[in-house]
């Protein structure tokens, strides 16, 4: 949902910029807060045949992004045997936050986003996640889609077929993920599980899960096939033969020379081939450890027991759309005791902006600190929550840390360490000494250091990275840091992918997971693994500068070594993630199987490590010199410059139509914008004449201008309208017919300010000349119009496919517009707007909705009401008055979650959901006047002013392909206090449940 | 009519060379809107007319000194291989679609006859009253020029594509499909004289001399096979070069054993002289070859890919870019003398007239190119 919460400040300086200075009909726009609290000092790095822009604490890594992209570049060249004729621009960040600020996309980014890249201006947006070889791999994705796209473009050119079509979706993302590189871990474990799980979607229905995570893995392994069995070449000249038809199972069947069901048979064979080999000997999760919480995503277990003997696990989690910590009572067999309940709730208040649930674990203290990461403001920040006590310590954050993860207590409970993503973009491990209140550093480099846990003794704190030599094909092994010796050495060793690792209560072992790769190359289940803990891990390494390390070996290359054992304990279907060794002989873990994530437990750890599924030996003195990836050098390139703005077409649209009332009408809305997106400008031109005459005198233009690159958002421009209009706001015109001759001219300016991502202060002002004239009521007003408002925005709504679901959003405004030359106009506005959406169960909510409105003094415009958002059994606009308030309650409950899954034929009609409604509308509107005795009954009615009147009733929601969402309510609408029950009434509608 | 470049490559043997120079610089004569993009085509070059066949089903008829269009014809969906013209009859080869085999009147545009059920994606070749014709589906056939009528047909592998154009070396006639079988048979009946493993996919044109045949893959290797017998004289893999694992990271194409072979090079059509022979490809090397030993002689960057075949004149190789470059290279040693800058990329095969040069080029423009006798060697336009 999060791209449908479009930025408000947009839309709201567009409304502004025709409507603020005409109407007076203030509203305030609902919706998060996208923030831009950097302010970034872009540079451009012109390489061979791209414009790298990154800001200038990320030289290194764009200068290694730099790299990959020509390295890609070649490659993808002869991938494509195509070339591009333009110089892509890409755009890169230095972390996941940063990347999240930009505003190239108007949406908001959730975590786990590996980049885009967007077709309007070509533009390739990159974040780094301090994992050089995921920065690399995530660059080859993207040109994989810059590629593609040039060459169906040219494709469809060339052949002069119309430009509707596009590959579809799984094969564009999965060519991307499969010209990017071998099948990375996660890959083989959503495949595995999806085979051994038996919800692997036929590609005749890949449809289904167009765009999910799932969609990728399969669109990847359906490519692998595809070039496989047929060659590689047919991949591009599936591309190449896009133009026939604009069925793509027609497109492959031609290409393939096979029938489209006979090549999707064939793939699921190929894949129940590669994966049922290995079913033998395979453990389930969920039949090997218990389920300590087994609903929704949990991930990162921690546990505490308590003085009085009782145990919990804390997770973080989302079971309901939220994402929280978690908290679950265990037995000593740490069975579960009830059902899990939240510790803290995230994602809805600003010291918990958002957890990364499956990024960063958490560490509990010896005295029941907790310690774990939430998103706050520009970083994240590290918070302590005595369990014991059951509140909120301190709140931990650092400058120039902009990511932070996994934070792990020294045994004494004085010091944190934790691995944070600089402004620098790379990964590194820091301690906090809180009673001192200092932070030392204690790796610089650009390798990915990751998930730290201090061992008992608190000499040594073992941690992931890729530092090791085999790093350089994208391994991971663990590591130790002297704390005395200030030196790094080797505890496993080899083409591995060894992550979170955490000490034995002896400090004798290492307990973590690992996936190796298999004899044919691929990665094998994420398994528990543990490794002895050496006293003295070696060979060691040094830090001899930022950047720089070097290995330190005092065993003599070439010596023979007894090597290091390695135990493996599980051998499961798919992944098992972040083990914990309690002192009690279980081992917690994250368990990924069915695509889902959930907290279990294994019972006898020792017994588990005495009896190991298989071992095996490792040698870390094999180990050679840390490795390194080329560069391309700002002094390589021909130049490396600032950033400057230029503005480039967005959006060019006209129209002309022809009305019976209205005449001809025609006009022209040009956007630009610059490269970054920060600023942007709109010009509309359109006349309403209805003779040449009148040509000049009917003109309308309006130039506005945003500017987003700063935390405070500024709109401004100028307008001229002018013509016949239909008004229902203005008190002046005719009630039946409200048309009026009106020329306005003048200026506006809007200011935005977020206070978090979820309040904001809005501000704006306008100035302008206004003409009024209605001759045959007599009516002929000039005015010198000054208005200013401003409000005050809440919102921390959850959305779900219709709307709003949980959560609540609130907005509180006023206004003042008063004419500072004649005093023809002048009048007040408050507005108070306020929703609360109560989740009884998953899928139940109960949504109620409060709202008062007022214009009060002279020439004070009406509000309306009426229609499917808001009113019903009403038609639209028909309750008009100066002041009105409105409740609204409603029942959404679900019909048919997925009706696909019964009604197949439903899935190509993009049928998401059924959903239903019972509702209850009230409102009121009056005017001053309302109660006059000259106010004849008929008008009142005609403004349905003067008396309370609603509706109750029912209805359906039905969700289309995800976006649109049909509304259909049935009801009796009610008059006079609902004392009258006027007459029954069905309305049609699309858009959102409010 | 006297033609001039009357084939694809521009004699049977799809040499795409010549013994006469046309010597850079080259300056733009005149340039001519196709309406629609072009495969890989050669343009034909029939007395005064360039034929120029696009990706809309259109052919062209430009006249070669002003570049006015004086006639143009339709034939409904794309034209991927070049036409073939013989005895006033345009043979036209359609990528989509049924009757994939068109035949008109060239002077009068008059319909002659539509055969084949099958697309045909590869250039069309004539010898005596039939045309010859490789299609999508791997067959291929023969047609009475006259009339249309199908008189033989061989599939030389199941279900594999023709996307390569065939040459004809005196009475044999050498295939090759997207499974790098290369074939010889007998023009006459689809007999087989025999076949031979180029160890990748041929998807461009072959090209040969009198007694050997070239046919380049898309996995960087070049094969000359001897006529006669099929063996394999001498063998050119781009690939040689690097040794060790070719992992997935540096292009490693995955193998069913979970290996990676080497990665992808798509080659051009070769261009073939007396002394060498001359492609291009998609790493953006244009590369020469002794044609007897098969040993390097030069390599020249072009900078972007290489996908339209080089044309070899007395002194200079021609090639186009996918980087809308036209270069030429000289002959002896690769060295660049001159090169020009269209307005897209050149992906289809040139052809030469007396003193001409041929471009077909994105979005959907033909050029032609000759000498300058003022102008300097590299221009930039």
């Amino acid at each position: 949902m999060a791209c449908l919460q479009l930025r408000h400040f947009a839309l709201a300086a567009l409304w502004c910029a025709v409507a603020l200075p005409a109407s007076g009909q203030y509203t305030s726009h609902f919706g998060r807060n996208k923030i831009q609290y950097e302010d970034f000092d872009w540079h451009v790095l012109e390489t061979e045949h791209f414009d790298i822009y990154h800001y200038s604490e990320m030289k290194q890594l764009a200068e290694y992004g730099a790299a990959f992209a020509e390295e890609a570049y070649e490659e993808l060249q002869n991938r494509f045997n195509f070339s591009l004729t333009h110089r892509p621009p890409l755009i890169f960040y230095s972390s996941n936050l940063h990347f999240k600020q930009t505003n190239i996309t108007p949406g908001f980014i959730p975590d786990g986003v590996g980049g885009f890249f967007e077709f309007l201006k070509g533009r390739v947006v990159i974040p780094a996640n301090g994992n050089v070889h995921q920065f690399r791999r995530v660059i080859r994705h993207e040109l994989v889609h810059v590629f593609t796209y040039a060459k169906v473009l040219r494709v469809i050119r060339d052949h002069r077929v119309p430009p509707e079509r596009f590959l579809p979706l799984w094969f564009t993302e999965g060519l991307a993920e499969y010209w990017s590189g071998a099948p990375d871990a996660s890959h083989e474990m959503i495949m595995r599980d999806a085979v051994y799980s038996n919800y692997l979607v036929p590609l005749s229905n890949i449809y289904r899960i167009n765009g999910t995570f799932l969609m990728y893995k399969q669109g990847e392994t359906l490519c692998r096939f595809l070039a496989e069995t047929w060659g590689e070449e047919k991949l591009l000249r599936l591309m190449e033969n896009f133009w026939k038809d604009r069925d793509f199972r027609r497109v492959m069947e031609v290409t393939f020379l096979e029938d489209f069901y006979e090549i999707d048979r064939k793939w699921q064979q190929w894949l129940r081939e590669r994966y049922f080999r290995e079913i033998d000997d395979i453990q389930l999760a969920s039949i090997e450890a218990g389920g300590v919480a087994a609903e929704g995503f949990s991930a990162k277990p921690t546990f505490y027991r308590f003085a009085d003997g009782s145990r919990k696990v804390y997770f973080v989690g989302n079971l309901t759309g939220y994402s929280n910590v978690y908290e679950v009572e265990v037995d000593s067999l740490f069975r579960p005791l009830g059902e899990p309940g939240i510790l803290i709730r995230g994602e809805r208040t600003d010291n918990f902006e958002a957890l990364h649930v499956f990024e960063s674990r958490m560490g509990i203290s010896g005295d029941g600190k907790l310690a774990f990461v939430t998103k706050s403001g520009e970083t994240d920040v590290i918070h302590v929550y005595d369990l014991v006590a059951g509140a909120l310590l301190a709140t931990y954050g650092f400058d120039d840390l902009v990511a932070v993860h996994s934070p792990a207590w020294s045994p004494d409970g004085d010091r944190l360490v934790f691995s944070s993503i600089s402004t620098s973009g790379f990964s590194d491990l820091f301690v906090y000494d809180i009673a001192a209140g200092q932070l030392h550093r204690l790796t610089n480099d650009s390798y990915d250091d990751l998930d730290p846990a201090w061992s008992p003794d608190g000499r040594r704190i073992a941690f992931s990275s890729d530092r090791t030599t085999t790093g350089k094909h994208n391994a991971y092994n663990i590591f130790a840091y002297d704390l005395d010796e200030g030196t790094i050495g080797y505890v496993t060793f080899g083409e591995r992918l060894d992550h979170s690792p955490r000490w034995s209560p002896d400090g004798r072992q290492l307990v973590f997971t690992s996936a190796v790769r298999d004899a044919d190359g691929r990665y094998s289940a994420q398994n528990i693994w543990t490794a002895e803990a050496p006293p003295d891990a070696s060979p060691e390494m040094t830090s001899s500068g930022p950047g720089v390390m070097a290995l330190r070996s005092n065993v003599a290359p070439g010596r023979a070594s007894a090597g290091r054992r390695l135990r493996r304990l599980t051998n499961l279907t798919t992944s098992a993630f972040d083990p914990v060794w309690t002192g009690e002989g279980n081992l917690l873990f994250t368990g990924f199987e069915h695509m889902r994530f959930s907290i279990r437990s294994l019972p006898a750890a020792d017994s588990l490590w005495a009896h190991p599924q298989s071992e095996e030996i490792v040698d870390p003195t094999k180990a050679e010199e840390p490795w390194t990836f080329a560069r391309i050098g700002v002094q390589e390139s021909e130049e490396s410059v600032r950033y400057r703005k230029r503005f480039t077409l967005d959006l060019a649209q006209t129209l002309v139509s022809q009305n019976p009332v209205w005449g001809t009408q025609g006009g022209a809305a040009l956007a630009f914008s610059d490269l970054m997106g920060d600023d942007k400008w709109f010009l509309t031109v359109y006349n309403n004449a209805r003779g040449s005459s009148d040509f000049l005198r009917s003109l309308n233009v309006a130039v506005a201008r945003q500017q987003l690159h700063r935390r405070t958002n500024i709109a401004y421009g100028l307008y001229r309208f002018a013509g016949l209009r239909y008004d229902i706001t203005d008190p002046d015109a005719a009630r039946e017919f409200p048309t009026l001759w009106e020329t306005i001219y003048g200026g506006f300016g809007l200011v935005s300010y977020p206070i978090s991502m979820f309040r904001r202060i809005e501000a704006g002002a306008s100035l302008s000349w206004d003409d009024k004239s209605i001759p045959w009521a007599q009516v002929d007003r000039q005015a010198l119009l000054v208005s200013n408002s401003v409000s005050l925005v809440h919102d921390n709504v959850l959305w779900g496919m219709n709307g709003p679901i949980e959560g609540y959003r609130g907005s509180v405004m006023t206004a003042w517009t008063t004419d500072v030359l004649y005093s023809n106009v002048s009048y007040l506005t408050l507005v108070g707007d306020i929703r609360h959406y109560w989740r009884m169960h998953r899928h139940i909510t109960f949504a109620s909705r409060g709202m008062g409105r007022m214009n009060k003094g002279r020439e004070a415009r009406l509000f309306f009401m009426g229609g499917s958002w808001d009113l019903r059994g009403f038609p639209l606009f028909s309750v008009r008055g100066q002041k009105m308030w409105f409740t609204s309650h409603e029942l959404r409950f679900p019909i048919l979650l997925a009706p696909w899954l019964s009604l197949p034929v439903l899935a190509p009609l993009g049928v998401v959901n059924l959903r239903g409604a019972f509702f209850f509308d009230a409102a009121h509107a009056w005017n001053v006047f309302y109660y006059e005795p000259g106010l004849s009954d008929r008008l009142r009615r005609q403004l349905n002013i003067g008396e309370t009147v609603g509706a109750i009733g029912g209805g359906l929601r039905l969700n289309l392909f995800g976006g649109l969402v049909l509304r259909y309510d049935v009801g009796y609408r009610y008059r006079d206090g609902f004392r009258e029950r006027e007459r029954f009434f069905k309305q049609f509608f699309f858009g959102w449940d409010f | 009519m006297h033609s001039v470049w009357p084939v694809e490559g521009g004699d049977a043997l799809r040499s795409n060379a010549v013994s006469r120079q046309v010597a850079p610089p080259l300056q733009l004569r005149w340039k001519f809107n196709a309406q629609a993009g072009f495969g890989r085509v050669s343009p034909l070059v029939l007395g005064d007319a360039v034929l120029v066949a696009n990706r809309k089903g259109e052919v062209h008829a430009i006249d070669l000194e002003s570049g006015k269009r004086f006639g143009r014809d339709t034939f409904g969906e794309s034209i991927e291989g070049t036409p073939v013209y013989a005895d006033g009859v345009l043979v036209v080869p359609i990528a989509w679609g049924g009757r994939a085999v068109r035949a008109s009147d060239l002077l009068t545009g008059a319909r002659l006859w539509r055969t084949g059920d099958i697309p045909v994606s590869s250039g069309l070749t004539v010898w005596g009253d039939f045309v010859l014709a490789g299609d999508v589906e791997g067959y291929v056939r023969a047609w009475r020029l006259q009339d249309g009528e199908e008189v033989w047909s061989v599939q030389p592998d199941e279900r594999s594509g023709i996307h390569s154009t065939p040459v004809l070396i005196g009475d044999i006639l050498v295939v090759a499909n997207d499974l790098g079988k290369v074939t010889a048979l007998n023009p006459a009946d689809g007999s087989f004289f025999w076949s031979a493993d180029a160890g990748a996919p041929v998807q461009v044109s072959l090209a040969a001399t009198e007694d050997m045949v070239f046919a380049a893959t898309t996995r960087g290797s070049i094969r000359a096979f001897d006529v006669r017998t099929g063996f394999l004289r001498w063998a050119y893999d781009l690939t040689d070069k690097e040794e060790g694992e070719y992992p997935a990271e540096r292009g490693g194409l995955s193998t069913p054993g979970g290996g990676f072979a080497p990665p992808q090079r798509y080659l051009t059509a070769p261009a073939v002289g007396e002394r060498d022979v001359v492609f291009g490809a998609s790493d953006g090397i244009v590369r020469s070859l002794d044609i007897e030993t098969g040993s390097l002689n030069w390599e020249a960057d072009a900078l972007d890919a290489v996908s339209a075949p080089p044309v070899i004149t007395a002194g200079t190789v021609y090639a186009g870019t996918m980087g809308a470059r036209l270069i030429g290279f000289d002959r002896n040693d690769g060295s660049r003398i001159w090169d020009t800058e269209l307005d897209g990329r050149i992906k289809s095969a040139f052809a030469l007239t007396e003193s001409r040069l041929i471009v077909l080029a994105e979005p959907r423009h033909v050029y032609v190119y000759e000498p300058d006798p003022g102008g300097d060697e590299t221009e930039d336009e």
